[in-house]
């Protein structure tokens, strides 16, 4: 190009105790351009991210040219100037736009000290036609406002303090909580915007986002920039083969060599008649979800956030009311509209949550107490809890699947993460006799613990129980399930079976690109009615 | 549930897992230093008035004056325990209060006043209880709110002024059995496992299929009837009923009980360690008013042990310690041991 950069980073490095977080990253964004930054859970994006806007500082060596002239890292945000507008946006939806961009950029003062209302809702006003938003009632609380609504406020606040110098504006995925229409209308105010001059850094997870808005993509994959690529000239296809990467994908294969295929598994033949089945249930993020789990059988649910498939766990394991929809556990209905953990309890269905600390395990409680939480009527004697039966259940599950210290009366939080994963498994699994609900079971587990869990949740299968998993991590998904449903959008948008599993079949059906296997239009927008 | 049996992996030699607390664990200062404390102010006091602290009227003395804060601790640990605040315990025990002492001055018999005073007691724990889990309004505001209406009957009861009862004796009818019941019910039933789990995580124990809100519901049942006894017995005790009585006791009440939650369980509300805390309160109250005859010790020292227990009990909920042994001894591991740093290759 023959205009330098408006921003231009190289040499970014950043270690953590000792581990490397990102390796020589180097970026580079130009006046008007939307520069997308994609890659994989845990590949250093938002490390990326906190190092621009100063959170962390970048180990010695890196370097930043603003428009061509040398700066110090940590100056990019009077510089450049430049603005990050987070993920969960940051605003107080019990208040409005005006107060919401004030607190931003400081309130305009009357003559007697006191807020000059008048000329600050001029100015709210402008900033936000400005960005091509007219519509929006600048005295109303912004919780009466539309999410992109409530996006714009937040960028309207962000660049609010630009003058005349435009600068980089960073959007953490704006997106994930938005429905495909709105997420399509934002898309185009973001083209606007970048076309006033404004550099935009887009961090997505939806591919098909990326690629239908952005002009290049920066790949990142464990810390180090795979490819800088022009998005027009590259496929979708390459963009997934970069995110991925040869050795996870020889660590995956290594994994499937192990036959766990359903068929293998239960030698006395498959049961055809399901033993968990559900025909359009309607929820939070659920947009009629129907899906169908033999005894025996592994089905795995893949999706991004906000795609439904954490929703779909809590509302399996009875912890969010569903609004429609029925499911069907053995041969009886389940009315789960109450929203009431016990009823799938009762039913047998275990829902094992995803989020261990504040959903799973109690931590000032300890090993044998967090066990027998659900099931601690199978422990009652006449009167009281049979505690010496207690501690012995316990150690057994400790010495099956091996959670160390070998202590029934230990705290959880003396434990590491892979372990309290394995107690919360051991809590669960007696009470799941006919489906077992498996949301994110490997999160901030190491790799040890991890090959362990899936082995325990292969043998746990041939029990005849159903499972389920609901994961994000796509790893979890090829190592055990004989089959999986890719959600988008709160919609199954493709059943793959065990055969055509790959990471990147998945990878691309949840990132809402259009397979030919099933009849989605080409922009995800088209396909709402 | 098969164990692994399909797996090439060999057995983890795991030692047969003992299940035994050692004796240096269970007489260690941070499980009973109550008692340590106990034994040091006995002392203290003794060696400061050797004529009027060490004898038998002085433990006449403690005993009396422990066996209604110590009620009134109970009776604030079981709703502390699942997880919510009842600050109107010190109204409800007033009312109880003044409403036995109504009672018996209109000429009810002692049965009928105790029967009738206990079921309005249970009435004010069931507004306590609509308020806080049905209303869904914080427990700290919401019971401070309904003792304020408490306090509005205490005074249309008793006309703000002093009944005399004539008295036939109360019984400490209550006092050890509802300790006992409480004990067995918190440490060893399904009942008791079900309110620690709600109280140290409502999320987990929900979803554990835990009804959380009727036990936080029953809770404010439990101090409220507890409350009630413990206003009965005052009436018994002092042969009267005053509408200041009450809400006096309400901090001590709280300072057992905290102080209770830093003994024998690390930092679970529990009976025996309340009872611990009640019986050193109560020394050290007696021996204060003995030694020094200022009418602001028993405050001040009220006070002061409610900060320093709640203090504690951060330290000891908290999952890195703050005990300065405890992360010299931490520290000591580390520097014995230290992990090598670990390098991730990240070149593709």
């Amino acid at each position: 190009m023959s205009e330098p950069a408006l921003l231009s980073v190289t040499n970014v490095s950043k270690t953590f105790s000792g581990q490397l977080a990102l390796k020589d990253v180097h970026l580079d964004v130009h006046a008007g351009e939307v520069h997308a930054l994609v890659g994989q859970n845990g590949c250093g994006k938002s490390t990326l991210l906190k190092i621009l806007t100063g959170y962390h500082r970048a180990d010695p060596g890196a370097r930043a040219l603003v428009r061509g002239r040398p700066h110090s890292l940590h100056e990019l945000l009077t510089v450049v100037p430049l603005r990050a507008v987070h993920q969960d946006l940051g605003l107080i939806l019990e208040l409005n736009a005006i107060d919401n961009i004030g607190f931003g950029t400081g309130f305009q003062r009357s003559r007697h000290g006191g807020i000059a209302w008048r000329a600050q809702l001029r100015r709210t006003v402008s900033l936000l036609e400005q960005l091509g938003v007219n519509d929006i009632d600048p005295r109303r609380p912004l919780s009466a406002a539309t999410q992109v609504e409530r996006t714009m406020v937040a960028i309207a606040r962000a660049v609010s303090t630009w003058d005349a110098r435009r600068g980089v504006l960073i959007l953490d995925e704006p997106t994930s909580s938005l429905p495909d229409r709105e997420a399509g209308e934002l898309a185009r105010l973001i083209r606007d915007l970048a076309k006033t001059g404004v550099g935009i850094i887009y961090v997505s997870h939806a591919l098909s986002e990326v690629t239908g808005l952005a002009d290049r993509a920066t790949v990142l994959r464990e810390g180090t920039v795979v490819d800088t690529v022009p998005v027009a000239s590259s496929s979708e296809h390459d963009l997934v083969e970069l995110m991925l990467g040869k050795e996870k994908l020889a660590h995956l294969e290594q994994l499937e060599v192990q036959d766990n295929s359903y068929a293998h598994r239960s030698a006395a033949g498959p049961r055809s008649e399901p033993m968990l089945a559900a025909s359009n249930i309607v929820g939070k993020e659920l947009r009629g979800i129907s899906f169908q789990v033999s005894g025996g059988e592994i089905v795995g649910f893949a999706g991004l956030a906000g795609s439904g498939h954490l929703e779909l766990a809590y509302a399996l394991g009875g912890a969010r009311r569903v609004v429609e929809g029925a499911i069907t556990v053995g041969d009886r209905s389940l009315d789960l509209t109450a929203g009431r953990p016990i009823t799938s309890i009762t039913a047998g269905i275990a829902l094992v949550p995803p989020d261990r600390t504040r959903e799973g395990l109690i931590s000032t409680l300890s090993v044998a107490a967090n066990m027998s939480l659900p099931s601690i009527m199978q422990l009652r004697g006449r009167l009281f809890v049979r505690r010496r039966q207690e501690r012995e259940r316990a150690s057994q599950w400790m010495t099956d699947l091996e959670i160390v210290p070998h202590k029934p009366e230990a705290k959880i939080a003396t434990l590491s993460g892979g372990n309290r994963q394995k107690v919360l498994f051991a809590k669960w699994v007696t009470m799941a006799t006919h489906a077992l609900v498996l949301a994110e079971p490997t999160v901030g587990v190491d790799v040890g613990a991890r090959l362990q869990i899936y082995d325990f949740i292969r043998q746990y299968a041939t029990s005849g129980v159903a499972v389920v998993i609901c994961s994000t991590d796509i790893t979890d998904l090829l190592a055990v399930c004989d089959r999986v449903y890719a959600l988008y959008a709160g919609h199954v948008v493709r059943e793959i079976p065990r055969d055509e599993l790959s990471e990147h079949v998945v990878l691309a059906a949840i990132s809402g690109l259009a397979t030919p296997a099933t009849a989605i239009g080409d922009s995800p927008s088209e396909e709402q009615t | 549930m098969t164990s692994t049996a399909k797996s090439d992996r060999p057995p983890v030699q795991t030692s047969p897992p003992t299940f035994h607390t050692p004796w240096r664990t269970r007489l260690s200062v941070e499980r009973i230093g109550t008692v340590y404390l106990w034994v040091i102010g006995v002392a203290v006091f003794s060696a400061w008035r050797p004529h009027i602290f060490p004898n038998y009227l002085t433990v006449v003395g403690v005993l009396n004056s422990v066996s209604i804060p110590g009620l009134l601790a109970l009776a604030v640990i079981v709703p502390l325990a699942a997880g919510v605040f009842d600050l109107s315990v010190g109204y409800t025990l007033g009312l109880a209060n003044v409403l036995t002492a109504s009672l018996l001055a209109d000429g009810h018999s002692v049965l009928a006043a105790i029967v009738i005073t206990l079921a309005v007691s249970l009435i004010v724990g069931v507004v306590n209880g609509f308020v806080v889990v049905v209303m869904r309004i914080d427990s700290f505001i919401g019971t401070l709110a309904t003792g304020s209406l408490i306090l509005a009957l205490i005074l249309q009861v008793s006309g703000n002024q002093e009944i005399t009862a004539n008295v036939t004796k109360i019984q400490a009818f209550a006092g050890r059995n509802l300790h006992l019941i409480t004990w067995l019910v918190l440490d060893y039933s399904v009942t008791g496992r079900r309110i620690y789990a709600t109280g140290l995580g409502r999320e987990q124990a929900r979803l554990a299929g835990i009804k959380t809100g009727k036990l936080q519901f029953s809770s404010f049942l439990v101090s409220a009837f507890i409350a009630g006894c413990a206003g009965c017995l005052l009436t018994g005790i002092v042969g009267a009923g005053s509408p200041t009585a009450g809400p006096p006791y309400l901090i001590p009440a709280f300072a057992a009980a905290f102080l209770g939650a830093t003994q024998l369980k690390d930092g679970l509300f529990n009976s025996i360690g309340t009872v611990m805390a009640t019986l050193l309160l109560g020394t050290l109250n007696v021996g204060l008013a003995l030694a020094t005859s200022a009418l602001w010790a028993p405050d001040v020292f009220n006070g002061i042990v409610l900060i320093a227990a709640l203090g504690l009990r951060v330290t000891q909920t908290s999952a890195v310690s703050l005990n300065p042994l405890a992360r010299l001894r931490a520290a000591r591991t580390v520097l014995r041991h230290p992990k090598p740093p670990e390098r991730v290759d990240a070149t593709p």
